[in-house]
């Protein structure tokens, strides 16, 4: 079964929280190791960011109710990178 | 989430205090309104304790209820406002989201402080009435005397924390403050030779 590595995300979310909340609120996700977020557009109230979260094993659902909660939304999937899972045979 | 909301409550990012503004406005009120019964009292020479503290206990009772209700119901609506406005351009319901949470938990804490600062402000003026039921002070004039001392104290301590906020002089604005309390007393205590 293929696990996802690395997903780069388009978000939209209010001036609050932060980015530097906002990044590290994303980053104590389980599923998540690490993350780089950057902000590709101001609006008066909103801003839209370019998230690239990495981990082992990325919880889509769970990446999305952090966002959810955190009062932004996904507007696209811009990327993932899946990798297979090799499970190891435990009867070797 | 206390620290957060402490964080956002204490240091807006607008540079805007919401806490400090309630705090100082408020007490200010409680502080005059206090002053305003005790020039009343004073005027018409009233000399049990009880009757001055049942005025400025109700009074600070009436501020602390209309504080909380009042800044809660403004706060509330306010935010709720904002947070409409904020999901428009959202073009999502944002529920169960951290702003939606904050509307009432920054309201409370805020209508909290707008109610309880003008109360305490108002308590520590009477504190001298207290002292005269106990006996510890005279009544006439002492206690009158003291309650106005400590009001132009607490007056001149906020003016004193608006000029340090301003960063201006503080001798200058906690003259400021005084000189409102003490136009208040005038104005208070014409007000009671003219009726009586």
């Amino acid at each position: 079964m293929a696990v996802i590595k690395k997903l780069i995300l388009d978000v939209l979310k209010p001036h609050d929280p932060e980015i530097i909340e906002f990044t590290k609120e994303m980053c104590a996700l389980t599923s998540v190791n690490s993350l780089e977020s950057s902000v590709e557009e101001v609006d008066k109230e909103v801003e839209t960011v370019q998230i690239v979260l990495f981990g082992e094993n990325i919880e889509y659902e769970e990446v999305k109710k952090k966002v959810r909660e955190l009062g932004a939304s996904i507007h696209s999937v811009d990327g993932v990178v899946a990798e297979e899972k090799i499970e190891e045979d435990v009867n070797k | 989430m206390f620290e957060k909301l402490k964080e956002k409550l204490l240091f807006a990012k607008s540079g805007e205090n919401i806490a400090q503004r309630y705090i100082v406005l408020n007490g200010f009120d409680g502080v005059l309104t206090i002053l305003g019964i005790t020039v009343g009292s004073f005027s018409t020479q009233v000399d049990n304790p009880a009757v001055v503290i049942s005025a400025c206990v109700g009074t600070a009772v009436g501020l602390l209820a209309s504080g909380i209700s009042g800044a809660y119901i403004t706060e509330t609506s306010q935010r709720l406002r904002g947070f409409k406005e904020l999901r428009a351009k959202m073009l999502t319901d944002m529920k169960g989201s951290v702003q939606e949470k904050n509307i009432r938990s920054e309201s409370i804490v805020i209508s909290l402080l707008n109610g309880f600062s003008s109360f305490m402000f108002a308590i520590l003026g009477t504190v001298p009435f207290f002292l005269a039921a106990l006996d510890m002070i005279p009544m006439l004039n002492a206690a009158y005397y003291s309650s106005m001392l400590v009001s132009s104290i607490l007056l001149a301590v906020l003016g004193g924390y608006l000029g340090k906020i301003a960063r201006e002089s503080i001798p200058y604005y906690a003259l400021k403050m005084v000189l409102v309390g003490v136009g208040t007393a005038a104005l208070m205590y014409g007000l009671q030779l003219f009726i009586l």
